[in-house]
């Protein structure tokens, strides 16, 4: 059995592996094609992120927030509103993100 | 020639300069009043402390013309937007001249008053709107309705409840208005129940376009720097800077009060410290200036 790290509202169907990038700051470099993009929460200056992102991760927001329909629109897996993943996941952690199931497991 | 001029006429913002604001219909009300009953957004305690409570609410006749027209809705809002950045930039442009006030309870005052107006209209022009964006689990809002509408449609086509705590993998699809799952509604429901989920998706729809504009507009993207943040903590960099330098503007008994507020997370630190009650800790001569310049905003 995989470890739950984290559980949350389930925004855009998808299940998907990747690597936690945190982000504050929108504009930061340090994002990859198809990271797991983990945020309080997002406005559209992270389009440009939302883009390249494997999956959306927010600590705040429900089904109508900007992550929420950005990632129904991209086609991205996102799970919002679970309270504190930009504090339970880390920078660079391997995760598997079931966004039909709202929640983000243990990857390794 | 008029003799006591206000601490933010002393730098430039006279009558007539609030004339215009008010001709294009500037809405400023003090005191702000935090509310009993309220509609609780998803969106975290920062924003249910410090907007939530505070949304000067939609009227009743707001909300059955914009239940009943969402487009207009969208009009209205839009419109408030951008009249919203036009007056928060211009409140940012004029923090610079505080400067050159004389005295440490002048520039406090005007401080403390330029940040009132940001929030005071920040309250009418965005809050009021944009809060309802997210207040999906109220039917009794306008975005409600229709969600509530959309899960009801729902359940009749496929036997599933959607709640805030369940939200079936189709209903998502539906959301994402999956062809799949549109072309399985149209086996499940009559031609009527299928028109009408049509009806209710475009509405939904619009509200997401809503939501997704709004920011834009409001934090003048694409320039890289977020306008509204950089107005916002602008105006409250300049408040929290003078109270460290000055604490003695501050009556002595609720000195280490507010210096702690002042370290808290800038959204509720700025609402909690404009609070009459709060503002009431300043020495008597800083808050009597303060009120006499809110008084020309109403």
């Amino acid at each position: 059995m995989r470890k739950i790290l984290l559980k949350g509202t389930p925004a855009s169907l998808g299940t998907i592996e990747g690597i936690v990038r945190i982000i504050n700051d929108p504009y930061d470099k340090n994002f990859h094609k198809g990271d797991i993009l983990v945020t309080e929460m997002t406005n559209p200056r992270f389009l440009h992120l939302m883009h390249k992102a494997g999956a959306i991760i927010t600590d705040i927001g429900g089904q109508l927030c900007h992550a929420a329909i950005t990632a129904r629109e991209f086609h991205i897996p996102c799970i919002v509103g679970t309270e504190n993943a930009t504090q339970v996941l880390k920078n660079g952690q391997k995760v598997i993100v079931n966004a039909s199931e709202g929640k983000v497991y243990e990857a390794e | 020639m008029k003799q006591n001029k206000t601490v933010l006429e002393k730098i430039g913002i006279n009558n007539d300069v609030i004339s215009e604001w008010k001709i294009k219909r500037l809405k400023i009300t003090y005191p702000m009043k935090k509310k009993i009953h309220y509609f609780e957004s998803q969106d975290g305690s920062v924003f249910i402390e410090a907007a939530d409570k505070y949304v000067p609410p939609l009227s009743k006749q707001e909300i059955i013309l914009y239940t009943k027209n969402p487009k207009k809705f969208q009009i209205d809002f839009l419109r408030n937007v951008h009249f919203y950045f036009q007056f928060h930039t211009f409140l940012f442009n004029q923090s610079k001249e505080v400067e050159k006030l004389t005295t440490v309870g002048e520039k406090l005052s005007a401080s403390l008053a330029l940040m009132y107006l940001f929030l005071s209209a920040m309250d009418h022009h965005y809050y009021h709107f944009d809060r309802y964006l997210v207040y999906q689990d109220y039917p009794e809002t306008p975005i409600g309705y229709w969600w509530e509408k959309l899960k009801d449609c729902y359940l009749k086509a496929f036997g599933e409840k959607v709640t805030r705590e369940s939200q079936p993998e189709n209903y998502l699809k539906l959301l994402a208005r999956d062809p799949k799952v549109l072309q399985e509604i149209k086996k499940r429901l009559s031609k009527e129940d299928v028109k009408n989920i049509g009806k209710i998706l475009t509405v939904i729809k619009l509200f997401e376009d809503t939501q997704q504009k709004e920011y834009k507009i409001v934090s003048g993207y694409p320039v890289k720097e977020d306008l509204l943040l950089k107005s916002g903590f602008g105006l409250w960099e300049n408040i929290c800077k003078l109270i460290k330098k000055y604490p003695n503007s501050i009556q002595e008994k609720y000195r280490k009060k507010i210096l702690e507020l002042i370290e808290g997370h800038p959204i509720t630190s700025t609402r909690e410290l404009l609070l009459v009650s709060q503002l009431k800790t300043f020495k008597k001569k800083i808050i009597s200036e303060f009120e006499e310049e809110i008084k020309r905003w109403l």
